[in-house]
């Protein structure tokens, strides 16, 4: 008989920080980003039980920038105005430009938030291709997507993010 | 004028991409995880044996053999128990014994693959749990109790024994209710009373320490900190407050909106605030007389054992406040805002407590306790009156005079002009179709700007307008661009509609405007007569320093449309700053391939190049045509009204329209398909 038995060890080992990275940028702090990181392992497990899986690295960074993304959602959902409620203060002149900090801290979190405002395709092509640096023929190949597909939906997550930035 | 918002977005990613990462997950979520995937395997393996016709016989084998392996250890372990817990040796006897076993049994292929599985998982395990005390991981140890094979779990107790760490006590609780008929006796109870003993003996210790520490230096208080958070595993910040001499400062601490007093000594401890939506934080300090005071910044990953803050002498101010006349007002608010980057960042963030200030009726004020090292805005303000001075950062102990400052209306016309005029009407298109969500920009009047946006019919009202006094205004919609003309109300109300055009509306339908350009990039001189059969998206108005994220689209675009016959051009507009090589260079940077031209100066293009200008509607307010020639001839015939202006023209030659971002590709694919 034939027993195929995934060494996970080995997966984590080698896709782990891709994921970490994934999750981390995306949720920007460590406990939600672990959270990411367990559940798409998780999932890939059991995605791997139904079907034979090709190529986990591009089928573990699908997950975890659609899981990322999710929790996204979820947690602009819940803090509707807590975003803008940042206390602000000042700071005097040691450190690097501390306030220049805050305002960059600033910039990600818009971009985090309307990020959870584009649909999950969108929002998956545009991390893959933006923070993930991957190719449009990685994407449509990980996806399953035309590579044409790619490119629109990508301009589509541009022109949705610019608008929301503007907006916010 | 043209809008810069377009960089946000690159600015924001670039900005994520730059934020630093974290090593890796937590140790702990990553053994978790690791756990989870290969109980999970190990389960799937399990099931894929039970399939096979040797079922029965490898699952007692394996029973029997797991049965041996425990019984084996346990053996052993009721010994070490009994001498004392030796973790160590608890695992190299376990590994002994699983070694022998795995040598002795040699049957069913099945069960080896099994067994060695078994094996090799109690094996991992108990490797981890080594690794787990040696970092003192309490938290996995636990986990190990709970989710580990049998033996892993005794050697987990038999370590969690030793470190004497009290959140493992439920766990083990548990464990020896569940176990306590075990035949081995029962290995959890004697870790229970060991962590006992061990918690007790801490808490002796510390209160020993505590009352010591008033009078030891703060490095003694560094180690009691660090302990009790190992203990409690509360995230708090503990720290001094000092003065630039380092000497103790009592006062308090704000930070993520929790407010502490600190400790006579200056040591004070706080929470470390939520980290959920950012990862630095600007917290404040105040000495409790007042004096001294400071902002720093708390970001995640400082060390939370070892914060100092020195807080400095603030600063002062005084002023005196006076009208156009010179004579002194009364009455007047003031605020003190912190200012950054021309950027309002926080309003009298402090509250009453630091920034003091005092204003009397002779209309000299006095701010005492002002933060030092900071942009400041000062901003005195009366009903009708405004002024604002910007403070750069003051120097501790500053006394800053101001001087005479004079109290300027608000409004451009003084107090005599009456805001009572009204207009309202529709905003419509070129069809004369009004605009849902279309815009007004208004202003600036006074200091004042505002936006207004049509309703779902497309009708505006702004009300309050200074009656005989021009106002500027801009009225923008997707695809129309920025269309800006200046109004002046004689009559309190007044309708009007306001008809705006898509740029370029006169062309449409007409030979494409010739480009005038000045250097070619990518390709030889081209004129649009020579592409006649193919349809042309033309970029009016390019700048790759200011927005090279436009021509990132640009290119996405033509990927995407590669196989058809459509041909992009894009026209850079001049601009003082960039030269010619700077344009070269930019087009190798962004690797833009396709024909780009830079604008040629304007005069060439003349009022007689221009179409007649189509009739508008009756009673309606028409933006006049803007002057674009600072921007480049093309841009200018163009009418560029906003950035990102495209225009397609058809496999005839025309200029068929100037498309929104919604509508691009729609027409893009009707062009083609003509």
């Amino acid at each position: 008989m034939h027993l195929q038995v995934t060494d996970w060890r080995l997966i984590v080992d080698k896709h782990g920080r891709a994921v970490w990275e994934t999750a981390y940028r995306l949720l920007g702090n460590q406990a939600d980003a672990a959270d990411c990181f367990q559940e798409t392992f998780i999932s890939a497990l059991e995605v791997s039980k139904r079907q034979r899986v090709r190529s986990f690295s591009a089928l573990l960074v699908r997950i975890a920038t659609s899981r990322a993304i999710d929790q996204l959602r979820e947690r602009y959902r819940h803090s509707k105005h807590r975003e803008e409620a940042v206390d602000l203060i000042l700071v005097p002149s040691r450190g690097p430009g501390p306030i220049e900090q805050v305002q960059v801290q600033e910039l990600t979190g818009r971009l985090r938030k309307a990020l959870s405002h584009l649909g999950p395709q969108e929002a998956q092509v545009f991390c893959m291709h933006c923070l993930n640096d991957m190719s449009y023929r990685q994407i449509a190949k990980g996806l399953g997507l035309q590579t044409s597909t790619v490119g629109v939906l990508l301009h589509r997550a541009r022109r949705k993010l610019q608008d929301f930035l503007k907006v916010t | 004028m043209k809008k810069k918002n377009n960089n946000t977005l690159d600015d924001a990613v670039k900005a994520l991409k730059n934020e630093p990462i974290s090593e890796g997950p937590p140790k702990e979520i990553l053994d978790d995880t690791l756990r989870k995937l290969t109980d999970a395997s190990w389960e799937e393996l399990r099931k894929s044996v039970a399939t096979t016709e040797k079922i029965k016989v490898s699952k007692k084998l394996i029973q029997f053999g797991a049965a041996a392996v425990i019984i084996i250890v346990l053996g052993l372990l009721l010994i070490s128990v009994f001498t004392g817990p030796e973790g160590q040796e608890v695992i190299e006897v376990a590994r002994e014994a699983i070694e022998a076993k795995g040598v002795a049994e040699t049957t069913e292929p099945d069960l080896d693959i099994a067994t060695e599985r078994l094996s090799a998982r109690l094996q991992e395990e108990l490797e981890s749990i080594e690794e787990f005390f040696a970092a003192g991981d309490v938290g996995s140890l636990v986990a190990m109790l709970n989710e580990g094979m049998y033996e892993s779990k005794i050697a987990a107790a038999n370590y969690l024994g030793e470190i004497g760490d009290s959140r493992a006590i439920t766990a083990l609780e548990e464990l020896s209710l569940r176990y306590g008929d075990d035949e081995a006796g029962n290995p959890f109870v004697g870790a229970i009373e060991q962590i006992n003993a061990r918690v007790q003996a801490e808490e002796t210790k510390l209160a020993k320490q505590s009352t010591d520490i008033i009078q030891t230096q703060p490095a003694a208080q560094k180690e009691v900190s660090a302990e009790t958070r190992i203990i409690n595993e509360q995230k708090n910040i503990h720290g001094w407050l000092m003065d630039p001499a380092g000497n103790p400062v009592a006062g308090t601490i704000q930070l993520g909106g929790l407010t502490v007093a600190t400790e006579e000594d200056g040591s004070f401890t706080i929470p470390e605030p939520d980290y959920k939506e950012q990862n630095s934080f600007i917290g404040q300090a105040l000495s409790a007389q007042g004096d001294l005071g400071s902002f720093f910044v708390w970001s995640r990953g400082n060390d939370i054992n070892n914060a100092e803050i020195i807080v400095e002498p603030l600063a002062s101010a005084t002023g005196l406040v006076v009208d156009a006349n010179a004579e002194p007002v009364a009455d007047f608010e003031l605020k003190i805002s912190v200012f950054s980057k021309e950027r309002l960042t926080s309003q009298s963030a402090i509250g009453e407590e630091l920034w003091k200030s005092q204003s009397y009726t002779d209309g000299s004020f006095d701010i005492n306790s002002m933060p030092t090292g900071v942009g400041l805005r000062l901003t005195i303000e009366k009903p009708g009156h405004k002024t604002a001075i910007d403070l750069d950062g003051l120097a501790a102990g500053e006394n800053l005079d101001l001087g005479q400052i004079t109290l300027e209306p608000t409004e451009e016309r003084g107090q005599d002009t009456q805001w009572n005029c009204s207009i309202e009407g529709f905003i419509i298109n070129e069809n004369n179709e009004p605009l849902a969500g279309a815009k007004l920009d208004i202003g600036p009047i006074g200091e004042e700007r505002f936006t207004i946006e049509t309703d779902a019919e497309g009708w505006y009202k702004l009300t309050g307008l200074p009656k005989d006094v021009e106002v500027k205004i801009v009225a923008l919609a997707d695809g129309y661009g920025h269309n800006p003309f200046t109004y002046k109300c004689s009559e309190p109300n007044n309708i009007a509609d306001i008809q705006i055009f898509p740029p370029a509306y006169d062309w449409y339908d007409k030979p494409a405007p010739p480009l005038f350009v000045e250097k070619w990039f990518n390709t030889e001189p081209i004129t649009l007569e020579e592409l006649a059969g193919q349809v042309v998206l033309l970029h009016v108005g390019a700048n790759l320093k200011e927005r090279p994220e436009e021509i990132q689209e640009l290119k996405e675009l033509s990927e995407t449309y590669a196989e058809s016959p459509l041909v992009f051009i894009a026209i850079h507009e001049r601009a003082r700053d960039i030269t010619e090589d700077d344009i070269q260079q930019l087009i190798e940077e962004n690797d833009v391939n396709f024909p780009f031209g830079i604008d040629q100066q304007s005069d060439v293009v003349t009022d007689m190049m221009l179409p007649e200008s189509r009739p508008q509607g009756q009673n309606s307010v028409r933006p006049a045509r803007r002057d674009l020639r600072a921007a480049g001839a093309t841009c200018s015939i163009y009418e560029v009204k906003a950035n990102q202006a495209y225009y397609l023209i058809d496999k005839n030659g025309l200029l068929r329209i100037s498309p929104t971002q919604t509508n691009l590709e729609e027409w893009i694919e009707y062009l083609l398909n003509e």
